[in-house]
């Protein structure tokens, strides 16, 4: 038995090993697979007039409204979805009653299981139609907002909870308020934790396409100013639109656009990542 | 003994130290510690001492009332500071905490500039404003002896000290709102000789101003620093005394036992 425990033990790890490499094969190749195949058949369309022009121009369309009405949208976010998603994972984290937190975790995690589209409709009902937004600006930040909320809130929340607790004691043994010691004391450590939620959002409404077909319609002009009955342009929405047209011209700007997609979301997902692993040097160091 | 609050209309009041009367705190129903009772005289060094688990830290706690968050914990009996029952109807709890500090076992700085660290609290206090928290910061930094170490860079992180002095300047954020009494939970168990001689003598110097009350499971440690000693255990008090008479003439046979290392 003495002789057999062990070369079992190598037989049972290895088994393990090689599960392990599959299971982590499973997750890179796809995600390996889609950004390549995508950045490959948007690099020789990538030109500078991308840029300058707008998908109005018939001879040499462009992605300048899309791009700058998906940065419009994005920017509609963080002033919306920001402040509401960051106090409601500060609420939760520092202030709410255990059955009042729960609850409010609940409808959280059931908001961030309906799926885009389901929001999409219900904003279409609501704000396009009932409220007579139109195709508008709002419309489509509201949607895009309640699609990231409960990302924010939960990246708050543990960012929040990651504070080491001998912080908290040392706020409360000063008489420090609540208000000052969140402000002043768990603020600085959770920071970078919220940055990186925001960004994950950030990421999230770059790439939708499903809510905003039915609130932000879209437009060949680039952004103008006005919430209300002012459709706006996305680059998703060119995608999906003239990869379904037949000139060759039509397919190509559709590989640009999501080029430029793929290439923001990377841009987004690279600097949360850089601002995660700053956080936790800083926790690290708290911990000591 | 300085007693009674006849000094109260003057600046300087006459301290009159901790008293706790009858303090029993649970955790769910299960007594920590059990009807204690005790003055904790001013302007001396009382060590709290006991085997592990007799509820030295809890009765600490009850004194600046950290128990009101922890979840489970109940406090029944009166803490009273400076004639104020701190668990009085309408106490403000957080001029409690003003005037009776806490240092912790481990340090544990704040994750802003060394300066902020001190004067974070005296300003939300009120006790000092944009233009004179600079005084204040290099007094208190003066005070625990972390000035010269630290004053080409006040603006920087805390987590570049060493730890001894990183508990320095928690001392020094303490004593930044000039309490009444210090509450000295093990402060120096996790660090280096020479740092915990430099706080056993500040404690002393401490004590001419303050009532320090300090947890410690270092006996030699008790002995050096404190005037009086209680002794606990199992949530009781076994035997409150003088220093003096608790190191070299205990009353009680669990004492004589503790302090020879037979128990504890």
């Amino acid at each position: 038995m003495e002789s057999r425990a062990p070369r079992f033990r190598h037989l049972k790890g290895s088994v393990f090993w090689i599960i392990c490499g599959i299971a982590l094969a499973a997750i890179i190749a796809p995600a390996v697979a889609v950004v390549v195949s995508v950045l490959v058949k948007a690099a020789p369309e990538l030109k500078w007039s991308l840029l300058t022009n707008t998908t109005l121009n018939v001879q040499n369309p462009g992605l300048q409204n899309a791009i700058l009405g998906t940065l419009v949208l994005s920017l509609g976010v963080v002033v919306v979805a920001g402040p509401i998603g960051i106090l409601g994972g500060i609420y939760l984290a520092e202030f709410a009653p255990r059955r009042a937190g729960g609850f409010l975790r609940f409808f959280s995690e059931v908001l961030a299981g309906v799926p885009s589209i389901v929001i999409g409709l219900v904003a279409y009902t609501a704000f396009v139609e009932a409220l007579h937004w139109g195709f508008s600006v709002l419309s489509a930040i509201i949607a895009l907002s309640l699609l990231t909320l409960p990302y924010i809130v939960k990246t708050t929340e543990v960012s929040f909870s990651q504070v080491p607790r001998s912080l908290h004691e040392a706020a409360i043994a000063l008489g420090l308020s609540k208000i000052t010691t969140i402000r002043k004391v768990l603020l600085p450590p959770a920071l970078p934790g919220i940055i990186s939620g925001m960004v994950i959002a950030l990421a999230i409404s770059t790439g939708e396409t499903a809510p905003l077909l039915y609130t932000a319609g879209f437009s060949d002009h680039n952004p103008t100013p006005g919430l209300f009955n002012n459709p706006i342009g996305y680059l998703t929405y060119v995608t999906y639109y003239y990869v379904g047209q037949p000139g060759a011209r039509d397919q190509a700007l559709a590989s640009a656009a999501a080029g430029v997609t793929i290439l923001l979301v990377l841009l987004l997902i690279f600097g949360g990542r850089a601002i995660t692993a700053r956080q936790r040097k800083m926790v690290a160091r708290l911990d000591v | 003994m300085q007693l009674a609050g006849t000094n109260v209309g003057t600046q300087e009041a006459v301290s009159e130290g901790v008293s706790v009367e009858g303090l029993t705190v649970k955790f769910r129903g299960t007594p920590l510690i059990e009807g204690i009772s005790n003055l904790f005289e001013p302007n001396k060094v009382t060590a709290i001492v006991g085997p592990t688990g007799c509820g030295k830290t809890t009765l600490l706690r009850s004194i600046n009332r950290m128990h009101d968050h922890v979840a489970g914990m109940q406090v029944s009996g009166k803490v009273v500071v400076e004639g104020v029952n701190v668990y009085g109807a309408d106490v403000n709890v957080r001029e409690v905490r003003r005037r009776v500090g806490m240092l912790f076992q481990r340090p544990n700085p704040f994750p802003r500039s060394i300066a902020e660290n001190v004067g974070l609290a005296p300003r939300a206090h009120g006790l000092a404003n944009r233009g004179n928290v600079r005084d204040l910061v290099q007094e208190q930094l003066t005070t625990v002896g972390l000035w010269d170490a630290v004053s080409s860079r006040l603006h920087g992180s805390p987590f570049g000290l060493s730890g001894g002095q990183q508990q320095l300047l928690c001392l020094a954020r303490t004593l930044a709102l000039s309490p009444d009494v210090i509450l000295l939970d093990e402060p120096t168990s996790a660090l280096d000789p020479d740092t915990t001689d430099h706080i056993e003598q500040l404690m002393k110097k401490l004590s001419e101003r303050m009532t320090v009350l300090i947890v410690t499971h270092n006996l030699a440690q008790a002995s050096r620093i404190s005037d009086n000693v209680l002794f606990l255990m199992k949530g009781n008090v076994v035997e409150a005394t003088s220093a003096r008479t608790f190191f070299h003439d205990p009353a009680d046979e669990r004492s004589r036992a503790y302090v020879s290392g037979r128990i504890g």
